[in-house]
């Protein structure tokens, strides 16, 4: 207390010890309350650190659990026997929507790859951006497609989502036979997939986004898989919304960690663009 | 002397102390009775004459937006409420600490490191609502509703009834937004508890209630204007039955009146 006083910028010399006194008095309450406000944000901070503390755990568990129940729901657990929430690669490329990084969780089954479920957006949503997560079988076909996120028009829409209707299913199993197979598109468009009543635009946008994202796998294939583990200890917070970024030294652990040939993701990036 | 005057002392002494206790049990009676009229003042100041959702209109925000369905609501209510009522304590407990000039951010502070806990709890242990509830699990910090009780009671009232007016102020929030959501999920999705699971367990899903079977979605019940139509309602609803009591306030007390008038008169 006493240094702040001694801080004060002195006044005039004629009335200074009476300014000085009030001076005080007003630095004695001020720091007083700075006090009494640092010490309720210490206590606060302290108490949101130990919740955090305490559920950090549990919440990394939830969150690998939820991944993994969205996984499961497109690849058969069966059908591979990795660490499927641990093994992954990233990737950005325009055809899958937007710039951003996209996650792919890799099904292997006795080291061999037997399927990749991609995260990707399908950009032309009737109300912005769909987030999904596709499984796509080592032979092409669709094993699955999930919408994450989405913003679609309750009732209209929102059937892309399995909860609401089982439209997104009628993607398994089908392939693509030519890069621009006119096959994929809503029915309205003489494709093969329905689209709601009174909802065209949503579905359209999905199939779109499917068929480019299963023609960016294709063509992509061979260097997609040969890329290093990008997740290991790195939590995927949530299946695309809040992937990591790649920050160099995580990139250079990863890196260094794999084995395979080291494809630099930075590098994939620059050539999306 | 001593001896004889000290005895005659203690005797009055008696008395008086018996006086005060029988004053002082009586002040305790009277205190209790004061106190059971605060609490019952308090329930009917939360729920009804002062409720935060129908008559203060606060919060509105997650109100209108997050009851589309019964779980979300009660997910809502019952967070919001926890977050009211540790607020009203700590804030009760540490009113004579706090300097009147920075209570507000200190309020604010506490209220925000609730939220948190709330939110990182929600997390742990309610994921699927934790993620369908979304943005509006931290919004409440920003729940004028919260902040208005720890102004305008808890900073002057000791911990107990703090705690109580902050569980009523949070019963009557979460009440409303209840109501909201079922009239919302009948009209819209033609069910009830849709998705309960995702705050209780797997076991709920046996809550699950089918209404009535509805072709199409009713989309202005799960729209936002759907919600501010109902709440509207809801209010129309309230003060009618204000107005109905009131009214029959009035008659009781003219009757009253005039049987009094008769007896005179014969």
């Amino acid at each position: 207390m006493s240094d702040k006083t001694d801080s004060t910028p002195e006044s005039p010399e004629h009335n200074k010890a009476n300014d000085k006194t009030e001076k005080s008095a007003l630095t004695i309450a001020v720091s007083k309350n700075t006090k009494i406000l640092a010490l309720f944000a210490i206590a606060c901070t302290v108490a949101v650190g130990l919740v955090n503390e305490l559920t950090k755990d549990r919440i990394k568990k939830q969150e690998q659990q939820h991944l993994l129940r969205t996984l499961h729901s497109i690849i058969e657990p069966s059908r591979y026997d990795n660490d499927i929430a641990n093994d992954c690669i990233v990737m950005s490329a325009p055809e899958l929507g937007v710039n951003k990084i996209h996650t792919a969780y890799i099904a292997r089954k006795s080291g061999k790859v037997i399927a990749v479920a991609m995260t990707s957006t399908a950009p032309k949503g009737y109300n912005g951006n769909i987030d999904f997560i596709m499984a796509i079988n080592n032979d092409g076909s669709v094993s699955g497609v999930r919408v994450l996120k989405h913003q679609e028009t309750p009732g209209l829409g929102d059937k892309i989502e399995l909860r609401k209707s089982d439209w997104v299913t009628s993607f398994t199993g089908k392939k693509l036979l030519s890069e621009d197979d006119s096959r994929w598109a809503v029915s309205k468009d003489n494709g093969m997939f329905d689209q709601f009543t009174g909802a065209t635009i949503t579905p359209r946008a999905v199939v779109e986004g499917v068929k480019n994202t299963l023609n960016y796998f294709t063509n992509n294939k061979a260097s997609l898989l040969t890329r290093p583990n990008a997740c290991g200890d790195v939590l995927i917070t949530s299946a695309v919304t809040d992937t990591p970024p790649m920050t160099p030294s995580s990139n250079h652990q990863s890196n260094q960690t794999a084995n395979q040939t080291a494809t630099p993701i930075k590098q994939e990036a620059a050539n999306g663009q | 002397m001593d001896n004889d005057i000290a005895p005659q002392n203690s005797k009055e002494a008696d008395v008086t102390d018996n006086i005060d206790e029988q004053e002082a049990a009586a002040e305790k009676l009277q205190a209790a009775a004061d106190l059971k009229a605060e609490y019952k003042e308090l329930a009917i100041q939360g729920l009804w004459k002062n409720n935060p959702g129908l008559v203060q209109l606060l919060g509105l925000c997650p109100l209108l937006a997050v009851t589309s369905t019964v779980t979300n609501a009660i997910g809502l209510g019952v967070a919001t409420m926890l977050v009211l009522i540790c607020s009203n304590v700590t804030v009760s407990a540490i009113r004579h600490w706090v300097p009147k000039e920075i209570r507000i951010p200190i309020f604010v502070l506490i209220i925000a490191a609730f939220v948190t806990c709330v939110q990182l709890l929600m997390n742990a242990y309610t994921f699927g609502i934790y993620q369908s509830l979304g943005i509006f699990l931290p919004l409440i910090v920003t729940n004028c509703a919260i902040i208005g009780r720890a102004e305008a009671y808890a900073s002057k009232n000791p911990v107990k009834q703090s705690a109580f007016d902050g569980l009523m102020m949070g019963l009557g929030f979460a009440i409303i937004l209840i109501i909201l959501g079922i009239v919302r999920e009948i009209l819209g999705q033609g069910t009830l508890f849709d998705g309960a699971e995702l705050l209780l367990g797997d076991w709920a899903t046996v809550l699950r209630i089918e209404v009535m079977q509805l072709d199409s979605q009713f989309l202005l019940a799960i729209l936002p204007p759907g919600a501010f139509i109902a709440m509207g309602f809801l209010i129309a609803l309230k003060n009618a039955i204000d107005n109905h009591l009131k009214a029959k306030k009035v008659v009781d007390k003219d009757l009253v009146i005039e049987r009094v008038r008769v007896n005179f008169d014969s």
